[in-house]
């Protein structure tokens, strides 16, 4: 017992130290025609699914810092809430994420065909994260003259990964057996917008006697569609571009999504599956820097030097300054993988109606991977009400709460879902999502083309 | 549906529901935007309407300035001429002030002055006679002897014109030519004599005139007329009178006007009496002291020395009436007492050669020398005369040429080594406020003075208002910021002393700084150990690293 609940405080634990993708609500709504998306092995619960426009879309925004009220207390002359500084600084972990996840279906095919199921999805998808140490934040709260003086201000990681792509995706599942059911999905990308932090190793030191600066570190950054960000040259101040470049695919990736159901009792089903597992080549409006390895020290003004001559020494030292960071923009097309993410669940079937589960989802940032946890409730009734609740750790944030709901009457089915209805709430929490949609589903499934029983 | 909302408004233009073009920066904006919108509306609680950042006080440690500081930089940084390693072998320095304290040119000494003379031949001084048609020739010759003047009676013997002109004007009246010719024998250019022949048309109506003008830059006057005299020379003339038929009048004459103008000379050879030359008072810097208020220097064998270097070819005697100190911050003037003040300088004995007389007054030639030099005097002032001939003609011929000098340099050499203590020093320099000021709580300065010399330094600083009068002191103690380093038996130091000194302002001090115009930095100095007469010296490797730092506390 003491190993299983080592077990279960080591997974929360993880899951709790991590940052996640959300939609772990309609994972668990298997009878959705989006959860298609989490787990291709998933499928429309009609024969013929279709979706244009207001099919699905999904926004999530996810913090790993701090919450408001955490860091806000209320004065005691007042009821005004004051930044409690020392608070902020606990409430940050060494690495910090900011992540946005959105995603509109603009059209939504599927059907089924004796055992197979067929799909078609065209998609416009964002995913933006953005790191920042807690260094940085300490050093805008206090300068570099308190806690961090002799102290190396670590801002390793600091920089943002952003995509913006259209997702066209062919879906296909096969019930293989009576317990299982694979999936998967291939899906063209046409890029329209990224920004890559290649390499962030940088480091500020304020030597502790003399106050000397010393920076060191390597930043290196790729992108597309943000030249005009960086084009000196460009007074316009935004560009507008061909929106033909997007179905041209200019930017062109490739990502497999890949989905099992398996069976492992009749009460039991064990699931998994692997998402935007791919990349893109971006060709278009590309736009890339890299600094030197930097290892130079920052003394003040040279007194001799500047007695001297001012004027051309403070030139000569800006120029020396800058030639560490001044390096030219360069326009070569390079490639990004995307973030990949899997799941790993299972669920058990307590009634007819009411199954459990519990899910790891799982997903790599950068070269690291996230972890969030989740356990779920999921009523189902008949085909016309769903409801599911689940409890997720994600986020380094331990108390989520997610719901969801899906209606269906006649051929319209509508869903809402969100991973943290607490979100209302929203001083406490560190996430916040909301997916919603309506979907026509005509005609009735033949029960024995389900791959569960559950 | 938000974010569409805003895509369809600001990213996406559209016309008659034809997407023509995408604002890529408003779309990945407006999702951000979408995203802070999403937390905005959460965020419409009633118990967070009141949100306050509070008191920001960030706290940034810079480094302002650094800089290392050899001898050079800290004795002689307006001239490195100023510092000289005395002592090749150990790099012990003095600090040397020079100064050129008179010149006196051979321009300057030997002047000649403009000559000239006319002289007018009647018919019968020429040796003709009336005549109503003459076709004949008569002839006369004759002679004018010049004499020179020459300033304080100097008795030249030879002369080489550096420029000038001969001129010899020529009137007759006589109605037939005339041919005039001149020869001065002493007067030669490269061993050739001046002569010169004019002809002179024959009169009608009025006088017939002719001029000749000849330079005489490079001609060599031999003035003694033979070995006989000073200053002198002769001019010979002929005058033919050549018959054309005309009569000739018993009126009849010729004029002869001649001169030596804008005479300048190249070198003067003779005797050039006995006077006085002006040597104009002059002093020597010490830079050293320029800025200091007060201080007490011990300093081990000063010297004062005098270069004079002659090229004048004659006799001088140097008379050195007077040499002190002068104090200029507190009037304080000290006499150099006990030394020789009649020096006869050397010369050389070939045109264009020099001579170098070095005087040097040592604490071992005078009385208190090491005294004058105490209490940090700004000069070393010097008032002499020189007396050419001093002892009258000795039969030795005088040369002077127009290059010759007597140039007087003066070394005022204070070896470092010694001991030093109250030597103060001040100086101010200018102020702004920070246009931030009113946002800083507290300014800290870090200085660090890692220091190779065997010097204490302390500092006061005034902040001074426009009218130069005081808002604020730092502090009312001396500060010590530079610690001595210390020194071995020999006084040389054995290893660099680190200080750090914060200095810290207020916040009331902040404030008064807009009031603040001028800083003014009071700084004594002491040798190491002075009060037990503790002698140090300075070496030319000795290094003071300085790095000036801040830490700036702000208000927000």
């Amino acid at each position: 017992m003491k190993k299983l609940l080592y077990i279960i405080v080591l997974f929360f634990c993880c899951a709790a130290s991590s940052i996640a993708q959300q939609n772990y609500t309609m994972y668990a709504m298997t009878k959705m025609a989006q959860s298609h998306y989490e787990n291709p092995s998933n499928y429309a619960n009609g024969k013929i699914y279709i979706g244009i426009g207001l099919s699905h879309h999904s926004i999530g925004v996810n913090h790993s810092g701090f919450t408001l009220n955490r860091v806000f207390v209320p004065r005691s002359q007042d009821d005004t809430l004051v930044l409690d500084q020392d608070r902020l600084k606990k409430s940050l972990w060494g690495r910090n994420y900011i992540m946005t996840d959105v995603r509109n279906e603009l059209l939504g095919i599927g059907f089924h065909v004796k055992k197979n199921y067929f799909s078609l999805s065209i998609s416009n998808r964002i995913m933006g994260n953005i790191v920042y140490p807690k260094d940085l934040i300490i050093l805008g709260l206090e300068g570099n003259g308190r806690s961090l003086l002799g102290e190396r201000i670590n801002l390793n990681g600091l920089g943002a990964h952003i995509d913006a792509y259209l997702e066209v995706a062919l879906g296909y599942n096969r019930k293989i057996n009576e317990k299982l059911r694979v999936g998967g999905r291939l899906k063209f990308l046409s890029g329209y917008g990224n920004f890559s932090t290649k390499k962030s190793k940088l480091g500020i030191t304020t030597d502790k006697e003399d106050f000397d600066l010393t920076v060191d570190g390597k930043f290196k950054f790729a992108s597309s569609g943000f030249r005009d960000f960086f084009d000196t040259t460009n007074s316009g101040g935004g560009y507008t571009f061909d929106p033909s470049m997007i179905y041209k695919f200019k930017n062109f990736g490739m990502a497999l999504d890949l989905g099992a159901t398996y069976n492992l009792t009749d009460k039991i089903e064990l699931n998994a599956s692997l998402l935007d597992f791919g990349f893109i080549r971006w060709k278009n409006e590309t736009a890339s820097y890299e600094t030197d390895n930097l290892d130079f020290r920052f003394e003040g003004v040279n007194l001799k030097e500047y007695l001297n001559d001012s004027t051309e020494y403070l030139d000569r030292l800006q120029d020396s300054l800058l030639s560490k960071i001044d390096k030219d923009i360069t326009y070569n097309p390079y490639t990004s993988t995307l973030s990949s993410r899997f799941y790993i669940g299972a669920r058990y079937k307590v009634t007819d109606w009411f199954t459990v589960g519990v899910t790891s989802y799982n997903q790599i940032v950068g070269n690291r991977l996230r972890m969030a946890g989740i356990i779920s409730g999921t009523i189902q009734l008949k085909n016309w009400l769903g409801f599911t609740a689940n409890y997720s750790t994600y986020g380094r944030s331990w108390g989520n709460i997610g719901l969801g709901l899906s209606l269906r009457g006649g051929p319209i089915q509508f869903y809402v879902m969100t991973d943290n209805i607490l979100a209302i709430n929203y001083t406490g929490v560190k996430n916040a999502h909301v997916t919603f949609g309506l979907n026509l589903l005509i005609g009735k499934l033949d029960p024995k083309l389900k791959a569960s029983k559950i | 549906m938000l974010y569409f909302t805003t895509l369809t408004k600001n990213c996406i233009l559209v016309t008659r529901n034809k997407i023509i073009g995408i604002n890529m920066k408003k779309i990945y904006f407006s999702y951000i935007w979408a995203a802070c919108l999403l937390v905005a509306l959460l965020s419409c609680k009633k118990d967070l309407k009141k949100l306050s950042l509070g008191e920001w006080n960030p706290n940034l440690a810079v480094p302002l300035a650094h800089s290392t500081f050899d001898v050079y930089d800290i004795f002689a940084h307006t001239n490195a001429e100023d510092l000289v390693v005395i002592d090749p072998n150990t790099g012990m320095l003095a600090l040397v002030y020079k100064s050129d304290i008179a010149t006196l040119s051979g321009n300057q000494y030997v002047s000649i002055n403009d000559f000239s003379d006319s002289k007018s031949l009647s018919l019968s001084a020429l040796g003709g006679t009336v005549s109503p048609s003459f076709s004949s020739t008569f002839s006369h010759s004759g002679n004018e002897e010049i004499d020179f003047a020459f300033d304080n009676s100097a008795q030249i013997k030879e002369f080489k014109f550096d420029d000038g002109d001969l001129f010899f004007n020529i009137s007759s009246t006589f109605k037939h030519p005339v041919t005039i010719s001149f020869s001065v024998p002493s007067l030669k250019k490269n061993g050739v004599i001046f002569s010169k022949t004019i002809n002179v048309n024959a009169a009608s109506g009025s006088a017939s005139t002719a001029s000749v003008y000849e330079d005489l830059a490079g001609y060599v006057a031999d003035l003694t007329l033979g070995n006989t005299t000073n200053n002198k020379l002769q001019v010979n003339y002929q005058i033919t009178v050549n018959g054309n038929g005309n009569p000739i009048l018993a009126t009849d004459q010729i004029s002869l006007d001649f001169g030596f103008t804008s005479l300048k000379m190249d070198y003067a050879k003779g005797f050039f009496g006995t006077r006085n030359l002006v040597v104009p008072s002059d002093s020597v810097l010490l830079k050293v002291f320029q800025y200091s208020d007060e201080g007490y220097f011990e300093l081990v064998d000063p010297e004062i020395r005098f270069y004079l270097t002659n090229s004048f070819g004659l006799p001088i005697n140097l008379n050195i009436n007077q040499i002190k100190t002068i104090n200029v911050n507190n009037g304080q003037v000290l006499n150099l007492l006990g030394y020789s003040q009649q020096h006869l300088l050397n010369y050389p004995s070939v045109m264009g050669d020099s001579s170098l007389t070095t005087i040097v007054f040592t604490k071992n030639n005078t009385t208190n020398l090491e005294q004058v030099v105490s209490p940090a005097p700004k000069y070393v002032t010097f008032d002499a005369n020189a007396v050419a001939n001093p002892s009258g003609n000795t039969g030795v011929d005088n040369f002077v040429t127009k290059n010759s000098r007597l140039k007087a340099y003066c070394e005022v050499e204070l070896p470092l080594h010694g001991l030093a203590h109250s030597f103060k020093l001040r100086d101010t320099v200018n102020f702004s406020t920070p246009t931030e000021a009113e946002n800083l709580r507290s300014v800290m300065f870090r200085l660090i003075i890692d220091n190779g010399f065997p010097i204490n330094v302390l500092a006061k600083l005034r902040f001074l208002d426009e009218n130069y009068q005081e808002v604020f002191m730092y502090s009312n103690d001396q500060l010590l910021l530079a610690e001595a380093a210390p020194v071995d038996g020999n006084g040389k130091v054995t290893s660099n002393k680190k200080k750090i000194s914060d200095l810290k302002l207020s916040e009331n001090q902040i404030q008064l700084l807009d009031h603040v115009k001028y800083i003014e930095l009071q700084a004594e100095a002491n040798t190491l150990d002075f009060a037990s007469g503790k002698h140090i010296k300075i070496y030319e490797s000795y290094k003071l690293n300085l790095k000036l730092s801040g830490q700036f506390e702000g208000k927000f």
